[in-house]
């Protein structure tokens, strides 16, 4: 649907400060599965590691795996592509380890976070005008109608 | 009479350029693709054995100091790669891409993504030698500085990251 836009590398950077879980509710609008490594960086090891210690819900899910991350860093790599590349929310719900709700809550705690995206988004389109206006005009829409909206949120995370 | 020699000199000159682009580029634009088909690989000795040919068919242009990009990006990126691989060797992987990422550096002063590299990879081999510490506040200072404010959000975002790690391990 979008897949000239998902060619472009200088994308995915309109996004990539934006938090887990509005992040992730947007790539499952845009029907991103996920963000393919060459347009991000190889995380490190070291910095997979932080990323889970440095957040107090994350490292409490992840306890077990965080004993031994080394031995684990296959599970922890995953997760974390998952988490910040990704907008496969089936696959986020499913997490087991996750508290329930948890990328439902985060996207609620930064809801004003979709102004944000859909104005980058509009300003990025000016940019690059060849790109289908009707798709991207159905994005807008479907961003703005979450922007301050909870319910259309649940809506969309009950669904999956 | 003039315009005949215009020509020549235009062919020559563009026979020249061509054929120096097909003598250095080639095995670069092949290890990138390379780089990316190994991605989709599912099976990890597949993917090492991937990696371990990119490295390979770069190994003696980095030695060389080659001038270009991303040479350096996918040798670095296909160390790093590796380490993800075999976690219990990723000191050796990444005490390697510190050192690439050094002559990276030097090929380019002025580029952001050399100095990312340089400060990522020191970050990743575990040192918490003081003058390594500074060498990567440092590094990750110049690249933030080098990068254009438009782009390179996503390795900024890195960099703040990797310098709140290491502000915090200090602190405590």
């Amino acid at each position: 649907m979008y897949s000239k836009i998902l060619l472009n590398p200088r994308f995915w950077e309109l996004i990539i400060d934006i938090t887990p879980g509005v992040k992730n509710v947007f790539l499952h609008l845009m029907k991103v599965e996920r963000i393919y490594l060459p347009y991000i960086p190889v995380p490190g090891i070291r910095q997979i590691i932080y990323f889970f210690k440095n957040d107090e819900v994350l490292k409490k899910a992840f306890q077990k795996d965080l004993i031994n991350p080394y031995k684990n860093i296959d599970k922890l790599k995953n997760a974390y592509i998952l988490l910040n590349y990704s907008g496969d929310l089936r696959a986020l719900k499913n997490l087991k380890v996750l508290p329930k709700d948890y990328i439902l809550n985060k996207a609620i705690e930064n809801i004003n976070d979709f102004g944000l995206i859909s104005l980058r988004l509009k300003k990025y389109i000016k940019k690059y005008k060849s790109y289908s206006t009707f798709n991207i005009k159905k994005l807008f829409t479907q961003i703005n109608s979450l922007k301050g909206n909870e319910e259309t949120i649940k809506k969309i995370w009950d669904e999956i | 009479m003039g315009r005949n020699i215009k020509i020549l000199v235009f062919s020559l000159l563009t026979i020249f350029l061509l054929s120096s682009c097909a003598i250095l580029y080639p095995s670069i634009a092949r290890a990138k693709k390379d780089y990316e088909k190994s991605l989709g690989l599912r099976n990890k000795i597949k993917r090492t054995a991937a990696y371990e040919n990119i490295l390979g068919s770069l190994n003696e242009k980095i030695n060389n100091g080659i001038k270009a990009k991303d040479a350096y990006i996918v040798y670095i990126n296909s160390l790093y790669q590796l380490a993800l691989i075999n976690p219990e060797k990723r000191k050796v992987f990444y005490n390697r891409a510190a050192i690439v990422s050094a002559v990276f550096v030097k090929k380019f002063k002025y580029s952001g993504i050399s100095h990312y590299y340089f400060a990522k990879s020191l970050y990743l081999t575990e040192n918490n030698n003081r003058e390594i510490i500074e060498k990567i506040i440092f590094h990750a200072h110049k690249a933030n500085n080098l990068f254009s404010q438009k782009g390179f959000s996503l390795e900024r975002k890195e960099l703040k990251k990797i310098i709140q790690d290491i502000e915090n391990a200090i602190s405590n």
